[in-house]
């Protein structure tokens, strides 16, 4: 599902992964662990093929990202769900119309598209805000609106850079726990964090099954 | 392709204002061209009805009789520039004279019942491209030179070649310019749009947009800016010229053809200012996508 084999990367001289491998199944839950600064963003890019590596080779959901096109690249895209640390919300759009962007962008018919805009809103309480800007809430709702927006489309694997950042610890396991459902129904996740104890504590709060840990330190990654 | 449409819309409302202001700048330049276009074509319908008209008219002496004058005529039609020569006969003259000025002819006609003052002239019609007053006042010389030639006049042809000209050249200035300055208002409204947009823009790219996706409502924002600019202009022309019908009387507005060109080139111009801002656009933001 993810595979990289001795994957390097470097913006300009500062090298920030050094030939890299990991690899994560089809279906599993992976947390990516790191300090701040170690990379975590950087792997996730490489990993949607918003950055290339300057050596080694990447595989995800079966695809050699090398061998990835302008034309093939969107539709690969469509297939990954991701939790951007910044977030990237459209500020000039709604909530309700932020988090209908996916689904318009794949076509879906309108009344599904209700349905599923509903369906998130509710489930991340988010329907009170459905007509607020993103301005006007606050970094927990944006965190939220985020999530729900990368996994709206039922995407086949999920990347997550540090989703959790802003939320408390009740909505953080809330929100580890709805990544671990999608994961449930199939999908494979990869959440980035910057805590070392959060898979231990949602395993442990949630009693949900064992997950995979990659460690990244220095630029290379150990698990 | 219901989003497609809407991301159409919302890409051109979202600087509204700075569209807004390009569309007055578009219509304001068509205005200006139009009114070239106006001049321009007023004054060649003049000088398509001038040239029924000799372009000169030399008057014989009178100790000229006719066949000597239809020689004279004959060896000046051999010069450069002149199509032909027509002989008009004192007697021919002296009845024209009598029907241009009405009953005020017959008065005439009476007060000189026993001599006919008017002389034979020469009517010269000459090739109406090289008809400038210059070059009219330079065979008028040549031609009043000559002994059996009392006077030459020159009927306001070369006038009207000469503005023939300068409108014309007024004119192909102003289409270039007009062409270029639509171009670029086009192409900054398009990418001031782009850069409000690029938040949206980058997500967008990275959630798997395809460059169709991104790019095709760039070119619909120059399309519609080059189409309504230019709608505009002509609307606002065209008011202009039912204000001022009293004043221009019987000149016509603008061919159809020629309406229908402006507007085609306002789209064809957007579509390519569309195209160059997109262009510049991810170039320059490509390393921030």
């Amino acid at each position: 599902m993810i595979q990289l084999h001795q994957v390097s990367f470097a913006y300009q001289d500062l090298s920030v992964l050094e030939r890299a491998s990991f690899r994560l199944e089809r279906g599993e839950f992976g947390f990516l662990v790191g300090d701040s600064g170690a990379g975590k963003t950087t792997l996730l890019k490489l990993l949607y093929r918003e950055l290339a590596p300057t050596e080694g080779s990447l595989s995800v959901l079966g695809q050699s990202l090398a061998d990835l096109t302008s034309s093939t690249l969107p539709f690969f895209r469509r297939k990954i769900g991701v939790v951007f640390q910044d977030w990237k919300l459209v500020e000039t759009k709604t909530v309700e119309q932020n988090l209908a962007i996916p689904q318009k962008l794949i076509g879906t018919k309108h009344r599904i598209l209700r349905e599923n805009v509903n369906n998130l809103l509710h489930q991340m309480g988010l329907v009170h805000h459905k007509d607020a800007l993103p301005t006007k809430i606050s970094s927990n709702e944006k965190q939220r609106l985020a999530i729900a927006r990368a996994i709206i489309n039922s995407p086949l694997l999920l990347l997550a850079d540090q989703p959790t950042e802003t939320l408390d610890p009740e909505l953080t396991l809330e929100m580890l726990s709805l990544f671990d459902a999608l994961n449930f129904q199939g999908a494979t996740v990869l959440v980035a964090t910057s805590d070392p104890e959060l898979p231990e504590k949602f395993i442990r709060a949630k009693n949900a099954s064992p997950k995979r840990v990659f460690k990244l330190k220095d630029g290379c990654i150990t698990t | 392709m219901r989003y497609k449409i809407q991301n159409l819309f919302t890409h051109i409302g979202r600087t509204g204002l700075n569209n807004l202001l390009s569309l007055i700048a578009l219509a304001f330049f068509t205005v200006l061209l139009n009114t070239f276009l106006f001049i321009h074509t007023s004054v060649y319908k003049e000088l398509d009805l001038k040239e029924t008209v000799p372009a000169l008219v030399a008057f014989a002496n009178d100790t000229v009789v006719e066949k000597d004058a239809r020689v004279f005529a004959d060896q000046i039609q051999k010069k450069d520039d002149i199509l032909y020569i027509d002989y008009i006969s004192k007697e021919e003259n002296y009845n024209r004279a009598e029907k241009q000025f009405g009953s005020l002819g017959s008065l005439i006609k009476d007060r000189v019942a026993n001599s006919n003052p008017f002389p034979a002239s020469l009517e010269i019609y000459v090739n109406s491209a090289n008809g400038s007053r210059k070059r009219l006042e330079e065979i008028a010389f040549e031609i009043e030179s000559n002994d059996e030639i009392d006077d030459v006049v020159l009927t306001g042809q070369g006038i009207l070649t000469d503005l023939f000209h300068q409108t014309n050249r007024m004119t192909i200035a102003s289409i270039s310019i007009t062409i270029l300055l639509t171009f670029l208002i086009i192409r900054a409204a398009v990418l001031k749009t782009a850069q409000n947009r690029h938040e949206e823009i980058q997500y967008l790219d990275l959630i798997g947009a395809t460059r169709g996706h991104l790019r095709i409502p760039f070119f619909i924002q120059g399309i519609f800016l080059g189409f309504c600019g230019t709608i505009l202009g002509l609307t606002c022309f065209y008011l202009l010229y039912c204000l001022l019908t009293f004043q221009l009387g019987t000149l016509e507005f603008l061919p159809y053809y020629q309406l229908i060109s402006i507007v085609v080139a306002g789209v064809i111009i957007g579509l390519f200012a569309g195209i160059f801002a997109q262009r510049k656009y991810f170039k320059l933001f490509r390393n921030a996508m």
